[in-house]
């Protein structure tokens, strides 16, 4: 096929490339810098001949990033003339289309029908030869690429079949080889399997054995077992001489008194030594007679003492709280005689004072004054009464002076007296007043202080008189208004004061002229009358109490009959005397009661005690009365004896049975070893013998322990051992391994031998035809220096040789031959893969990248002259960004594509 | 009348393993199987305890196992249960180490000589409330059909039959001898209420009326013998309706799963995922309660980017040993002779170079239509003799599914996808 036409719209970095309409030669020459695009062009015809691969955007290097989808088109002139238009274009699936002879065709993403003879994988490697094939031709490389060029028709991802087969080879042969040579894994499982035939054989013999010890240790047991019962049976019979015997005497023994006791009804409750107790308890019953006898004398003076409290003592007793009552009052009222006494005095010493007082303002005695009157006087108002009293009498003397002054008197002064008078006035009204001050004494202080102004008013009085006097004046004529108002005021004054005082006979002196002494006096009256009036009421208070102690103590006296005194003190001395004793009688007849209740308990148990005792004396005596025909000492000694008896067969048996717990067992055994009729006569001679055999058994019993316990760890320790059954599930596993190794060796060695017979017949059949070319091709990229490659397929891989006219033989096609000797042989085998991949079918173009850019210049024409050649029956593109290149290759009739930067 | 039926309980089989443990606790199994079906036989009131040969191997019959035998005899016959046991093929009773030669207690009839036995089965009070006829291999290769020689029931009673044989065409005894072989119409036409067979170790019933059942091996002793095992228990009261229950005993099971569908499992740790999520799919399916040990065989077939590592032994062995810790089993093999690279080997198969024509002829191969050159039987370690037609199906089976591989060598392919 040729391609005629190529129209990329995207596809990687190509972008609306057209080769026009002009149908593409067989040569054309796509050229552009690095990374213009070649490779890309490549894969898009590549693209529209198979298909996009991969088939998804996502996956597709060459789906345009900016999300346009990857598309183009190709015009194709079949080998046999027909044309295809092709269109492909990778949306989110691959899509498309062809177009033959007219017909369109949905290609979806299938491979063009005329490329499908060359495999896609195939068409990319082997249909494009690039610079980097050939450089690089070394050795080692080239004898890689010898055997991929043949083998692989050039494909560069298979790895040369023969090393392939080599290597299946060699892991078969690790595994196992027909040979003995080297490791042979399958080789030492079989050997491991065989050692197993002695392991196994060595299990048998365990089990064997295992069988014999456990025979033998049944045997064992048994025979110890049987031992053990043997000496058993011989220390029975040494131990019924030895211990039986005495048992059975003893026993014996018990039995015979037991036969002397008797009957055991007979002696129950019965005292070891019944003469004995029958004394005791006669001496019992005397003794608790005597007993009551002495609990009847003791009672005799309790009852004389609870007897001296009599009734007397029993009335003081009931009325002891009246008693102590009266004795309680009794001495609070010698109190009160002698608060009376104090009283009284009291009392006298006030009337005393009343006299006194009375008689410095009062008109009688003071007894005839009526008491309450008196009392009844305002204090406060008196002197206030007083005070005005006496302001209004220094007024009127006052004017009354300047009268008798300005009356021209003028020699009248005021009379020295006034002068006098007023002085006086001032010192003792000064005198009351502090006297009043320091006692606080109110009315006090109100006299003082009228008295001091009555005496500054007259001192006054009289030095304005003088200087009347000394301005001259009169003492008669008649009365001013003034002074009579004056002298008026000061009679209303008085008059009131007397009408305070009322019916109280006040000195005249002081009824006329009323003074502070009145208040005083009458303020000191009122004290002493209610300090009287007090002392009378205490009086009758302390004389009520006192009569009413007195009262008592008689009724007291007369309650108990008692023969005193009459007077309350005697009285209450008798009383608080007889009462002590009647606490004291009391007290005694309790203690004597209790004395008495307790000696009547006392009594009453004796006399139970003694009635016991009677009854068990009596019974005691009938029994041994009974035991002894009538004869209680003969009874006595009889149920004595029978007594020990018993009681010696009683001690017996528990030193018996403490001494043989197994007793009952003892007493079977001699009871069946008399049923035997078991000799009890000891016999030295029999026991010696027993006892030796007795030893002989221990030791073999001894014997036999220790066998038995070194078989039971014999065969604890067989049976840890291995059996035949886990050393033959070794060797069945060793023998699945082995067979699971040998199925794999087996397979791996077959594959190795099908790899190696599909590369001969691959070889055999594709070789010749292939190296025939391929010395065309050499002869004319050498100008026919070298004409033919030939193969030698011995030894592990192909080498191949050249050929030429004027070589003596054949030459490895291996370095040292030259590199560009290398490169123009490998070149011309891959032409060779070329034609023989597609011979008879439709030819695809071939891809030379940039393959003669080292080729010096002859080299290079004749690789040129041979493309051109090829390109006449097969197009050929030759990638170059070299113009020069470009331009031999148009000047041998290629077209130039060219290609820039995007 | 009610009874026990187990057969092939191969006591003192070896048994193939990983390791001396796991081989210890196997065969311990099998003594636990047998322990757990006489506890049965005295929990559910059994008359009688029937083995239908194959107890042990004669060959390998250990003191222990000895001991063991008549340890559980002692236990049924102090439940007054009686033991009828029909020799097999591999405890023939002619050997003088066999069966015959233990010192069974007095409930336990063995029947060895290949003559028919006739053994009444006593109540609790002594009254016969059925008959077991049992014949047991005299040698190790019966060729004889001893259910022939067993006379035909008579009587009010229940009768059962007891035979170790290999009933033609049954499923499963392409897998056994041909040794004592019988014919299912005959079994059935013999007027037995029911045939306690062994031998064939899949357990089965081949005819309901009457019942023709093999018991099936109690313990599973391979990866062939997979599934519950156990005894069944039998009533036989309603002879018109008997009551036919298995129950499984064995404690030990053999599985196998397999897995495909790796082609995305490119690390140890997919891989694990996927055989984990497969063996709890296969947990949830059986609904096994707890109590049950599995031996288990994981197969991993198809693609998988770890092909070349799951054919390298010591990788494997890693693989197993993950695999076993993560599901918990009492052991676990990893096989994997069917795994292949993600390769896409159709892609190749038209390739015209020797990888082409290495898929060709392997291809041409399998058919039959081509021979591997070069190929003798003394080539290979798996071959013994000169059977051409053997060496060809060896060969043959041995390129199975082998495409892959070869195209993953040819292509250079450790793993991933070409």
């Amino acid at each position: 096929m040729r391609i005629e036409s190529i129209r990329v719209e995207r596809f990687g970095r190509l972008r609306s490339l057209d080769t026009g309409p002009s149908p593409l030669p067989g040569l054309v020459v796509v050229m552009g810098p690095n990374e213009a695009g070649k490779s890309t062009l490549f894969q898009f015809l590549t693209t529209l001949l198979y298909g996009f691969h991969p088939a998804s955007r996502e996956g597709n290097p060459y789906a345009p990033w900016d999300g346009e989808d990857a598309s183009g088109k190709l015009s194709l002139r079949l080998d046999a003339g027909g044309c295809v238009e092709v269109e492909r274009r990778l949306l989110s699936s691959p899509t498309g289309r062809m177009a033959v002879d007219g017909g369109v065709e949905d290609l979806r993403n299938r491979p063009l029908p005329w490329a499908e003879h060359v495999p896609r994988a195939v068409f990319r490697q082997v249909f494009a030869v690039t610079l980097a094939e050939l450089t690089g031709l070394d050795e080692e490389t080239w004898a890689r690429v010898q055997d991929r060029i043949v083998g692989s028709m050039g494909s560069t991802d298979l790895i040369p079949a023969r090393h392939v087969a080599a290597g299946l080879e060699q892991e078969s042969g690790e595994l196992w080889r027909p040979t003995r040579r080297g490791n042979q894994r399958i080789r030492d499982l079989r050997e491991a399997i065989l050692a197993l035939r002695s392991r196994r054989r060595e299990a048998l013999d365990r089990d064997a054995l295992l069988r014999s010890l456990v025979e033998e240790l049944d045997a064992a047991r048994t025979r110890l077992q049987e031992a053990r019962i043997q000496r058993h049976q011989e220390h029975a019979a040494v131990e019924r001489v030895q211990s039986l015997l005495p048992v059975r005497a003893q026993l014996r023994r018990i039995a015979t008194l037991r036969e002397i006791a008797g009957p055991e009804e007979e002696l129950t409750h019965l005292p070891a030594d019944p003469a004995a107790a029958l004394d005791e308890a006669t001496a019992r019953v005397r003794g608790l007679e005597e007993e009551l006898r002495s609990l009847g004398d003791e009672t005799r003076e309790p009852r004389e003492v609870a007897a001296a409290f009599g009734r007397v003592e029993a009335g003081l007793l009931e009325h002891a709280e009246e008693i102590r009552d009266f004795l309680t009052r009794f001495a609070s009222a010698g109190a009160d005689r002698a608060r009376l006494r104090t009283v009284d005095e009291e009392t006298q010493g006030i009337e005393r004072r009343l006299e006194s007082v009375s008689g410095e303002i009062l008109d009688a005695p003071w007894a005839d004054v009526e008491t309450d009157a008196l009392l009844r006087i305002s204090l406060s108002e008196l002197m206030e009464r007083i005070s005005r009293y006496q302001t209004a009498r220094d007024e009127r003397r006052v004017l009354e002076a300047a009268l008798r002054h300005e009356a021209g008197n003028a020699a009248d002064a005021a009379p020295p007296a006034t002068l006098a008078g007023g002085l006086a006035a001032l010192l003792s009204g000064g005198a009351l007043l502090t006297f009043g001050l320091l006692r606080r004494e109110i009315p006090v202080t109100a006299v003082g202080s009228a008295a001091a102004a009555a005496g500054v008013v007259l001192v006054g009085v009289w030095v304005r008189s003088r200087r009347a006097r000394r301005r001259g004046g009169g003492a008669d004529g008649p009365v001013p208004d003034n002074v009579r108002s004056a002298r008026d005021v000061e009679d209303v004054s008085r008059v009131r004061v007397l009408e305070l005082l009322g019916e109280i006979p006040v000195l005249p002196t002081l009824a006329a002229e009323p003074t502070a002494m009145l208040s005083t006096g009458v303020e000191r009256l009122q004290e002493l009358l209610r300090d009287l009036a007090s002392r009378r009421r205490e009086r009758a208070e302390l004389e009520a109490r006192v009569g009413e102690a007195d009262a008592t103590a008689r009724a007291l006296a007369e309650l108990l009959d008692l023969q005193a005194a009459s007077d309350a003190g005697t009285v209450a001395h008798v009383l608080d005397q007889e009462l002590r004793r009647a606490e004291r009688l009391g007290e005694a007849a309790r203690a004597a009661g209790r004395e008495l209740r307790r000696l009547e308990r006392e009594r009453a148990r004796v006399d139970e005690d003694l009635a016991g005792a009677w009854e068990a004396r009596d019974v005691l005596h009938r029994r041994l009365e009974e035991a002894g025909g009538g004869d209680v000492e003969r009874g006595g000694r009889e149920l004595r004896s029978r007594i020990e008896a018993r009681d010696r067969a009683r001690q017996l048996q528990d030193e018996m049975e403490r001494a043989h717990p197994d007793l009952d067992e003892i007493r079977s055994r001699i009871a069946a070893a008399e049923a035997d009729g078991e000799s009890w006569t000891v016999d030295d001679n029999d026991v010696a013998r027993r006892r030796a055999r007795y030893e002989e058994l221990a030791e073999e019993a001894e014997e036999l322990a220790r066998r038995v316990e070194a078989l039971d760890k014999d065969i604890a320790h067989l049976r840890e051992m291995e059996t035949v059954d886990a050393v033959d599930g070794e060797a069945a596993s060793l023998g699945e391994e082995e067979a699971a190794l040998v199925r794999r060796r087996d397979r791996l060695w077959v594959l190795g031998q099908l790899v190696r017979e599909a590369d001969r017949r691959f070889r055999e059949e594709h070789q010749p035809d292939l190296i025939r070319r391929a010395g065309g091709y050499l002869g004319r990229l050498t100008g026919r220096r070298y004409d033919r490659i030939v193969a030698d397929e011995a030894g592990e891989g192909d080498v191949f040789y050249i050929l030429g006219p004027d070589l003596p033989g054949p030459v490895a096609l291996r370095p040292p031959v030259s590199t560009g000797t290398l490169e123009q042989a490998y070149l011309a085998l891959r032409l060779a893969i070329v034609d023989h991949l597609d011979q008879g079918l439709e030819r695809l173009p071939l891809f030379v990248d940039e393959v003669f850019v080292n080729w010096d210049g002859r080299r290079r024409t004749r690789g040129l002259d041979l493309l051109a050649e090829i390109a006449q029956a097969r197009q050929l593109f030759v990638f170059t960004c070299h113009p020069d290149v470009a331009e031999e290759l148009e000047a041998r009739g290629a077209a130039v594509v060219p290609l820039s930067w995007p | 009348m009610r009874f026990v039926h187990v057969a092939d309980v191969h006591l003192d089989t070896s048994f193939a393993g990983r390791s001396e443990s796991v081989r210890r606790r196997l065969r311990e199994a099998s003594r636990e199987a047998f322990r757990r079906a006489v506890d049965l036989a005295i929990r559910e009131d059994a008359r009688a305890f029937l083995v239908a040969g194959d107890l042990f191997d004669g060959e390998r019959l250990s003191f222990q196992t000895e001991r063991f035998l008549l340890e559980q005899a002692h236990r049924l016959r102090e439940h007054g249960i009686t033991l009828v046991y029909a020799t097999g093929n591999h405890d023939p009773g002619a050997p003088e180490r066999g069966p015959r030669a233990l010192a069974w207690p007095g409930n336990v009839h063995v029947v060895g000589d290949g003559t028919p036995r006739r053994i009444a089965i006593p109540d609790r009070d002594g009254r016969p409330v059925g008959f077991v006829t049992a014949v047991g291999h005299a040698t190790s290769r019966e060729p004889e059909d001893l259910s022939r020689r067993m006379p035909r029931p008579v009587g009010e009673l229940p009768e059962v039959g007891l035979l170790h044989t290999q009933v033609h065409a049954s499923p499963g005894a392409d897998a056994h001898h041909a040794y004592a072989p019988s014919e299912l119409g005959w079994l059935v036409r013999a007027g037995y209420d029911y045939w306690a067979l062994g031998h064939v170790h899949l357990r089965q019933m081949l005819a309901e009326d009457p019942p023709v059942v093999y018991a099936g091996s109690l313990q599973g002793h391979t990866h062939a013998e997979t599934g519950a095992r156990g005894a069944y228990l039998v009533d036989l009261s309603d002879r018109g309706a008997p009551a036919i229950s298995f129950r499984a005993l064995a404690p030990i099971r053999w599985e196998t799963v397999r897995v495909d569908g790796l082609q995305d499992a490119d690390s140890l740790d997919r891989l694990e995922r996927r055989v984990g999520a497969a063996w709890e799919a296969f947990r949830t399916r059986e609904a096994v309660g707890p109590g049950t040990e599995w031996v288990l065989r994981v197969v991993l077939e198809g693609a998988t980017p770890l092909w070349r590592e799951l054919r390298r032994e010591a990788d494997l062995d890693v693989v197993a040993r993950e695999l076993k810790e993560i599901t918990g089993v009492l052991d676990l093999t990893v096989v994997a002779d069917r795994v292949h690279p993600v390769v896409s080997v159709e892609e190749h198969r038209a390739r015209p170079d020797v990888l082409g024509e290495v898929l060709r002829l392997a291809a041409a191969v399998r058919r039959g239509e081509e021979r591997v050159p070069g190929v003798d039987p003394g080539d290979l370690a798996g071959v013994a003799g000169d059977d051409a037609q053997a060496l060809e199906r060896y060969v043959q089976d041995l390129l199975r599914d082998v495409d892959g591989e070869l195209a993953a060598r040819l292509l250079g392919v450790e793993g991933g996808t070409r």
